[in-house]
């Protein structure tokens, strides 16, 4: 199946105040069409990384991308910015965790949905009016007309989310980047926003890349996974085969502390130690000094992402197999 | 392990890092300068190769020359000179200033965040009432009712400044108030006094201290200001802004005369700005101007190069 | 407003009469006169009577349209004031409107071009300016373009209206840069605050061209911080505009005020003063207004 979006040994470095931080070291990721793609790691692995790179939202004077991202077939690096700017929301667009401080106060959300679709359907003031009440509509806010003339500081936090939503699809975008849209809200709002993401991925034939940390949220709506950890992916496939026979130890570390129903009475799995600093670019395997597993090959060169059969990747020389409830 | 017997620092001090130096080197130049300028003028007894009151008739209006470096004034004193007993009289009038806003106005601000309620309300009442005053106006007024001299100026300017830093000192100690420490200190039955004095304002004071060194620029521009209009310090005595207004008379004959002790004033608050704008990045590392990654990944070849540990994280 | 007005007059009135020197020099302009005249002069002018009561007294002549009679002029204040009072606005204002225009480009250019060449000469230029008292650059200006160039008339006010702008060009100029610095200082920080918050970010996700990003999403935000600001500038260059009209000889409000205080003539000093801190008030009235426009969080409330 030809790719939606391939990302290619992706590196992002950052320019900090203590120097420079390796980001992404090489991120390898492919969305098919359709599909909702999770992906999963711990805070500051580098997951809204690869999503901002992918708009390229970056600072350009403080950061430094190469590698490759593809859409459909074309080189978003090297685009200018006029033609990134119009790719962005019409073709892919984002949504981000905190609704709250994503949108802007001093504008109703209709005129924040209308001024998108105007810029990208060339299209008039009432119409884009009209397009921003059914986006509305279409994303479970009623009554549209009303609610259009509002402000983001006079909705819920689940509302405010869902005008995000709006705005992101207002354009029809192939590919949408959720970046923890879920994370600031409650339970209950967290399941619908879920479901409504997948009731549009299948209305509209819409591919969304789900980032969150939780696991729980990955298993329940994305189609494959990709596991990153310290600015690498570390294992991609499908849910299911992820979930049961997970292949990188850290993957299966991160199922284990998922707090669920057998494990309920008993002690939490944690992973022991933390996640390395990203001073310096990566010369091994970087979860070696927490892995169980580790060896010698694994001190002292980086695994490259293996297929394991089935399109399923591991980045792992140990390479586990069996049950991913066993170490 | 003595702490217990002889006193000890605030309880908490908020542990920021700073990674940049203070030093860098449009610093170091304003820093240099103001040594330079605030020496001369302790110093200006010494320094100065003449009286600065007395007048000579035969220089009246005499160019800069190897006897009178910047020239002499319309009655014939030497410029130099006083440009120099002017600074005593500018800088220590702007150093009162800020000594006198401070006395009232840190205690103030830290009594009405730390208590709130009635006591809050009324002393930012009281910063309001003295801020519907534009500016300077409020001084003008002081100096109306107290009489025209240079200590009346600096109260009436202290007085003026106070509210701006009570309520820096009020909005900081807000902050400061919820943390966690404070309740410690609480529970540990300190007194009031004590906790705002010992633990409060010691985290509060970096801030202030970036604003009180703005508010000495300010000051000079200020007092500057009063002297130049005829309201505060008065002739014959030395003031940079009085000698502004002395040199206007004779502007087509000898610009030098405004021209020199105005571009002292520009010097020195130049200078404090931009040492105010270093002590501001170095405590807030978030405005901190980020080297570009060549010339960060030069320094980083050469220090590798130099043997230097790269520093790389343990 | 009207509460601080009342609290502010008490003020000033109090502070003029801190110390019990006696005006009465000032009325006869230093002559020895007899004591029976400056006894009749002190009924004349109310002096016999008790602070409150002479509070009283120039409080509610306020209300029939009368600040009380001047020492020195023997002349009704009000129309002192309203002799000058143009000269003064004008000033304050056409230096507000240029400072304005200018220091919010300045301002966001130097936001967007952060820490490049250009920021750092716009930065460079601003300070000169915070640091040159306001007084200092008159001067300067007044050298250069009134006697070296000779394109401006170096004093005065002028007759007509056309002539009189061109009279206020170099001091509402020299005004208006020492507000430009401090104004586009703060339109520079908070527009790199703004430009790094998240709805920023939205908007570029969204695909709007970078110029609109930064003006009405950006900008909008940031105006009311500036705004604040350049509200208190615009009170300062009430003040300032003292200093100006010195400089340049224009007989404002500022030169009556100045004289009232040098001879202890105390209507005049109040009313000047009084007028002063109401054209502040409205200032910040406006700026309250203004608030409201921009920001539907303060609207709704």
């Amino acid at each position: 199946m030809e790719n939606l979006l391939e990302i290619e040994n992706l590196t992002v470095e950052l320019m900090s105040t203590r120097g420079i931080v390796y980001a992404l070291s090489g991120v390898d990721m492919a969305i098919r069409p359709g599909e909702i793609h999770g992906v999963v790691g711990e805070s500051g692995c580098g997951k809204s990384m690869t999503a901002k790179s992918i708009l390229r939202l970056h600072n350009p004077q403080r950061s430094r991308m190469r590698g490759s991202i593809r859409f459909e077939g074309r080189e978003l690096l090297t685009l200018s910015d006029r033609e990134m700017e119009k790719l962005r929301g019409s073709a892919i667009s984002m949504i981000f965790q905190d609704p709250m401080t994503s949108l802007n106060p001093l504008m109703t959300i209709g005129d924040q949905i209308a001024d998108m679709y105007r810029f990208h359907a060339k299209a008039g003031k009432a119409e884009a009016r009209e397009k921003a009440q059914e986006m509305l509509s279409k994303v479970g806010i009623e009554p549209a007309a009303k609610r259009c003339r509002q402000y983001p500081f006079e909705l819920s936090g689940g509302m405010q989310q869902r005008v995000m939503i709006a705005m992101a699809i207002a354009c029809a975008p192939k590919l949408l980047i959720a970046d923890e849209p879920t994370t600031a809200l409650d339970v209950t709002i967290q399941a619908q926003i879920l479901e409504l993401l997948q009731q549009l991925s299948a209305d509209m034939g819409m591919s969304i890349l789900l980032i969150t940390h939780n696991f729980g949220v990955v298993a329940e709506t994305c189609d494959r996974i990709s596991v990153m950890y310290a600015g690498k992916v570390v294992e991609t496939g499908e849910t299911r085969a992820l979930l049961s026979g997970a292949r990188h130890p850290y993957s299966r570390a991160l199922i284990r502390s998922i707090p669920g129903e057998e494990g309920r009475g008993g002690r939490l799995e944690t992973i022991p130690g933390s996640p390395p600093a990203l001073f310096e670019p990566p010369e091994s395997c970087m979860f070696a000094p927490r892995c169980p597993h580790a060896g010698d090959a694994c001190r002292s060169a980086y695994p490259p992402l293996r297929d394991c059969g089935g399109g399923h990747l591991a980045a792992c020389f140990k390479s586990l197999n069996g049950r991913a409830d066993q170490p | 392990m003595f702490s217990a017997f002889i006193g000890h620092g605030p309880l908490y001090r908020s542990k920021k890092k700073h990674y940049g130096r203070l030093f860098t080197p449009a610093v170091t130049v304003a820093f240099v300068v103001l040594v330079v300028i605030v020496a001369a003028c302790a110093l200006a007894p010494v320094i100065a190769p003449y009286d600065p009151d007395v007048n000579d008739l035969y220089n009246r209006l005499a160019p800069p020359s190897a006897e009178h470096w910047f020239g002499c004034d319309q009655n014939g004193r030497d410029l130099f000179s006083r440009v120099l007993f002017g600074g005593r009289t500018a800088l220590l009038s702007a150093i009162g200033v800020v000594a006198i806003s401070m006395i009232v106005g840190i205690p103030l601000g830290l009594a009405s965040g730390y208590y709130g309620g009635f006591v809050d309300t009324a002393i930012m009442r009281c910063c309001d009432v003295l801020l519907s005053f534009p500016s300077l106006l409020l001084a003008f007024i002081f100096v109306a009712g107290l009489g025209r001299n240079t200590f009346n100026a600096v109260l009436a300017l202290g007085i003026v400044y106070v509210p701006m830093l009570t309520r820096l000192t009020r909005s900081l100690t807000l902050v400061e108030k919820n943390k966690v420490y404070v309740a410690a200190c609480d529970s540990l039955g300190y007194s009031d006094l004590r906790i705002m004095y010992r633990h409060i304002l010691p985290n509060c004071i970096s801030t202030i201290l970036v604003q009180i060194t703005l508010d000495i620029a300010y000051a000079i521009l200020d007092m500057a200001s009063l002297s130049f209009l005829g309201l505060g310090t008065q002739p014959p005595q030395a003031d940079w802004g009085s000698m502004l207004d002395e040199g206007r008379a004779v502007l087509l004959m000898n610009p030098l005369l405004s021209l020199i002790p105005g571009l002292v004033i520009v010097v020195v608050v130049v200078a404090l700005n931009i040492f105010s704008d270093g002590l501001h990045q170095y405590l807030d590392q978030s405005q901190t101007a980020l080297p570009s990654f060549r010339k960060y990944e030069r320094k980083y070849l050469k220090k590798r190069k130099e043997g230097v540990p790269s520093g790389k994280p343990a | 407003m009207a509460l601080v007005l009342v609290v502010v007059s008490v003020l000033i009135f109090a502070m003029v009469r801190i110390t019990p020197s006696d005006p009465i020099a000032s009325m006869t302009g230093g002559k020895a006169v007899s004591e029976e005249t400056k006894q009749e002069l002190r009924v004349q002018f109310h002096l016999d009577k008790s602070p409150v009561e002479q509070y009283f007294i120039w409080i509610s002549g306020i209300f029939h349209g009368t600040l009380g009679e001047s020492y020195q002029y023997r002349q009704e204040v009000g129309s002192l004031i309203q002799q000058r009072i143009g000269t003064t606005l004008g000033l304050v204002a056409l230096s507000g409107v240029l400072a304005i225009a200018i220091a919010i480009p300045v301002g966001v250019i130097s936001a967007v071009k952060m820490n490049t060449w250009v920021d750092k000469l716009l930065s460079i230029l601003t300070l000169i300016f915070v640091a040159s008292p306001v007084f200092l650059t008159a001067i300067v200006l007044m050298l250069v373009f009134a006697n070296y160039l000779q394109l401006f008339p170096p004093f005065g006010t002028g007759e007509g209206l056309w002539d009189s702008l061109y009279h206020m060009v170099l001091p509402s100029v020299a005004l208006a840069l020492n507000m430009v610095a401090l104004t586009s200082r703060i339109t520079r920080t908070t527009m790199i605050e703004q430009l790094n918050s998240d709805y920023i970010r939205t908007a570029t996700a969204k695909g709007l061209p970078r110029r609109r990003v930064i003006i009405t999403y950006a900008l909008k935000n940031a105006l009311i911080p500036v705004i604040t600001v350049a509200s208190i500038q615009i009170g300062a260059t009430l003040v300032g505009a003292v200093l100006v009209e010195s400089v340049f000889a224009m007989g404002g409000l500022g030169d009556l005020l100045i004289s009232g205080i040098k001879a202890a003539d105390y209507p005049v000093v109040q009313g000047v003063t009084l007028l002063m801190v109401f054209v502040f008030l409205c200032i910040n009235l406006v700026v309250d207004i203004l608030y409201a426009v921009l920001d539907p969080r303060i609207r709704m409330k």
